[in-house]
């Protein structure tokens, strides 16, 4: 698509989100950059999100970076070769103090950055590049030093919460040539060409839909010539390839470890596969050359139903949305049926040429990007695993009740756990179905409210006899006066169904009783995905006060007594 | 190609074709500012497969101007 077109696409786009959460990016640049405005707010909008770039003033960098609103993600293009009018060329021939001149101005300068912006959610932070100046260059120049000591110096005093993106990368994909726009650049400062803006608005995409808890979270993958070489149906066991004891093996052997190390990072693998399931088992149980076994894989669909259904149900046993599904398959005819039929799911179809396989798949990982990597992310796939037994043995029981009973439900509970906070971040902004108000905060948020004596953040963990799910629940309150805030109220899907939403609230309250305080309020927030949550508060002794489209605001004064739910341990836990 | 070129107008400054004229400029178009220039210049080089010069990109004063400075550098590529 050509700029034209797609200046045009976006602001289409911008008109169809209108309604949705405004989302804002703020672009601090010593660059004319203002081109980027368009290609990346059409990269954000692809995916659902309202997004808006705004521009800085030119060269005010360190000026602008003070003036960043709480909501907005700041993008820093600090372009080290435009720090003054021809500097490439001057500092060639600068006496050494005109070096250390810069350095030194430089370094200070980026430490007032840092400062300015070390409490932001995120801030989006280019490492400083010589590529387009020197990638002509045979010998070192002391163009290339002078960034080399700076990148130095940034990679040393990085706050956490930034992100520091590999520029280079993104050149490099498109080549110098390509990137650079020299008379862009004397004509108005503007460096870069439409063509690297896009591929770079493309690069930190994953970056910006993780923050918004829009990174895929399971993999699922088809067999026959997706997961293996060949067809196990008519090739048996033995003859199909997948690992260096097969011709071409090697394709499948490095998919495995692909999936592999997703799986390690807390993405779900799963299979969707149009045979007979017993012929797949066979390849787990006999093919101890595979990479991926078994307890890798947290789920299977193999029967001889379409995989739309199929992928549908897959949503469902895991309690995921359907657009957290990635799927890989060899037939054309499957991923254009899923495109057709559930076009959130992104599709991924086996390349002709099998030796671009394993870099096809590689790049497309970020798809799976994942701000913060928690243990319970690593844990994941044997979480699920247990879940999956807990579900077989329900089956068997008679009632529900007398299933949860069989449970030895336990609820560990905190207040303010400080190893805890990492995992409560990455909550409020995954958590999406059993979210009261859909708040999301970074770690310098909850680092406030653990500090803050008007505010308590209650963390949850679950656990039975067949494990512990690890922290799944977050409710922060706020006092004031002597009314108590429930500010956030959350819980993770896979602990649902065994009524530790009640017992978690009526421990709060009872928590908060203690307080003197003479009532709580809470605002449910509506969502597109949160309805779970829209009649919890009614049906657990809260009084609706007010209630408008979106809004429903609710009271508690303690005169309705608090469920207890038998079958459930409470521990209070302080580390 | 003033049509194309109205085409790439309209996009680029989000507004209906019929309302170009050869008087169009910065001066009567709101959304035709620096950055509007930029967007116009990439655009037109991408829709003539052209390359301007740094005065050919000044001079683009109004649309009049545009499709004369277009033009050219089509003559100049043959």
């Amino acid at each position: 698509m050509n700029l034209s077109e797609l200046i045009k696409e976006n602001a289409a786009l911008g008109a169809q989100l209108a309604f949705e959460t405004k989302i804002e990016l703020k672009v601090l640049a010593n660059i004319t950059i203002n081109q980027i405005k368009p290609c990346l707010e059409y990269q954000l909008r692809l995916e659902g999100l309202n997004a808006t770039v705004n521009i800085g003033e030119y060269d005010n960098i360190l000026q602008d970076s003070t003036k960043i609103n709480e909501n907005e993600i700041p993008i820093i293009f600090w372009e080290p070769s435009n720090i003054k009018d021809s500097f490439i060329y001057e500092i060639e021939v600068g006496e050494d103090d005109f070096v250390l001149l810069y350095v030194n101005k430089i370094k200070g300068e980026l430490n007032t950055l840092f400062n300015n912006l070390s409490e932001k959610k995120l801030v989006i932070f280019n490492k400083f590049s010589h590529i387009l100046q020197s990638y002509t260059d045979i010998k070192k120049s002391r163009y290339q030093v002078f960034v080399e000591i700076l990148n130095k110096h940034i990679e040393e005093n990085l706050p956490r919460n930034f992100i520091y993106i590999e520029i280079d990368k993104v050149i490099s994909k498109i080549s110098c040539q390509k990137a650079i726009d020299l008379r862009g650049f004397y004509l108005n400062k503007s460096l870069y060409t439409v063509e690297f803006l896009n591929t770079y608005s493309k690069y930190i995409l994953p970056i910006i839909l993780s923050l918004y808890g829009k990174s895929k979270k399971a993999l699922i993958l088809d067999c026959d010539n997706t997961l293996w070489k060949g067809i196990i149906g008519e090739d048996g066991v033995n003859n199909i390839a997948l690992s260096d004891k097969d011709k071409w093996g090697i394709y499948f052997k490095e998919l495995h470890f692909l999936a592999k190390k997703l799986s390690k990072a807390g993405v779900i693998l799963g299979i969707c596969s149009k045979n007979n399931p017993q012929d797949v088992d066979e390849v787990f149980n006999f093919r101890k050359d595979s990479i991926l076994q078994d307890s890798d894989i947290v789920i299977k669909r193999v029967n001889w139903e379409d995989k739309a259904t199929n992928l549908k149900n897959i949503a469902k046993e895991l309690n995921i949305g359907i657009e957290s599904i990635v799927f890989i398959d060899d037939s054309i005819f499957e991923t254009n049926l899923i495109n057709d039929l559930l076009p959130q799911i992104k599709t991924l179809l086996v390349p002709e040429r099998l030796y671009e396989y394993p870099n096809f798949v590689k790049a497309n990982t970020n798809l799976f990007f994942n701000l913060n990597v928690s243990d319970e992310d690593k844990r994941r796939t044997s979480m699920y695993k247990a879940n999956q037994l807990r579900e077989r043995d329900l089956k068997s029981f008679e009632s529900i009740e007398t299933y949860l009973m069989s449970l030895d439900l336990t609820i560990e509970l905190s207040n303010k756990k400080e190893s805890a906070l990492e995992r409560l971040v990455q909550l409020t902004q995954k958590t999406n179905q059993f979210n009261l108000t859909t708040k999301r905060y970074s770690s310098s948020d909850l680092k406030i409210f653990y500090n803050s004596t008007d505010v308590d953040v209650f963390s949850l963990d679950v656990s039975d006899k067949y494990g512990s799910s690890g922290i799944t629940g977050l409710c922060i309150v706020r006092y004031s006066e002597s009314v108590a805030i429930i500010d956030t109220f959350l819980l993770s899907c896979r602990v649902l169904g065994r009524n530790i939403e009640k017992a978690f609230l009526s421990e709060i309250i009872s928590q908060i009783r203690n307080k003197n305080v003479e009532s709580i309020k809470l605002t449910y927030i509506k969502t597109s995905k949160n309805s779970q949550v829209e009649n919890f508060f009614d049906q657990n002794g809260f009084l609706m006060t007010n209630e408008n489209q979106n809004l429903k605001e609710y009271e508690y004064n303690f005169l309705n007594n608090v469920t207890i739910i038998k079958y459930i341990n409470v521990i209070w836990t302080q580390d | 190609m003033d049509s194309r070129l109205k085409q790439v107008f309209s996009n680029v400054f989000l507004v209906d074709s019929n309302t170009i004229t050869d008087e169009t400029s910065p001066d009567n178009l709101a959304s035709w500012d620096s950055i509007g220039h930029l967007n116009l210049i990439t655009s037109i080089e991408e829709e003539f497969d052209v390359i301007f010069t740094e005065d050919q990109i000044i001079e683009m004063l109004n649309f009049k101007l545009v499709c004369l400075i277009t033009n050219e550098a089509i003559d100049a590529k043959k």
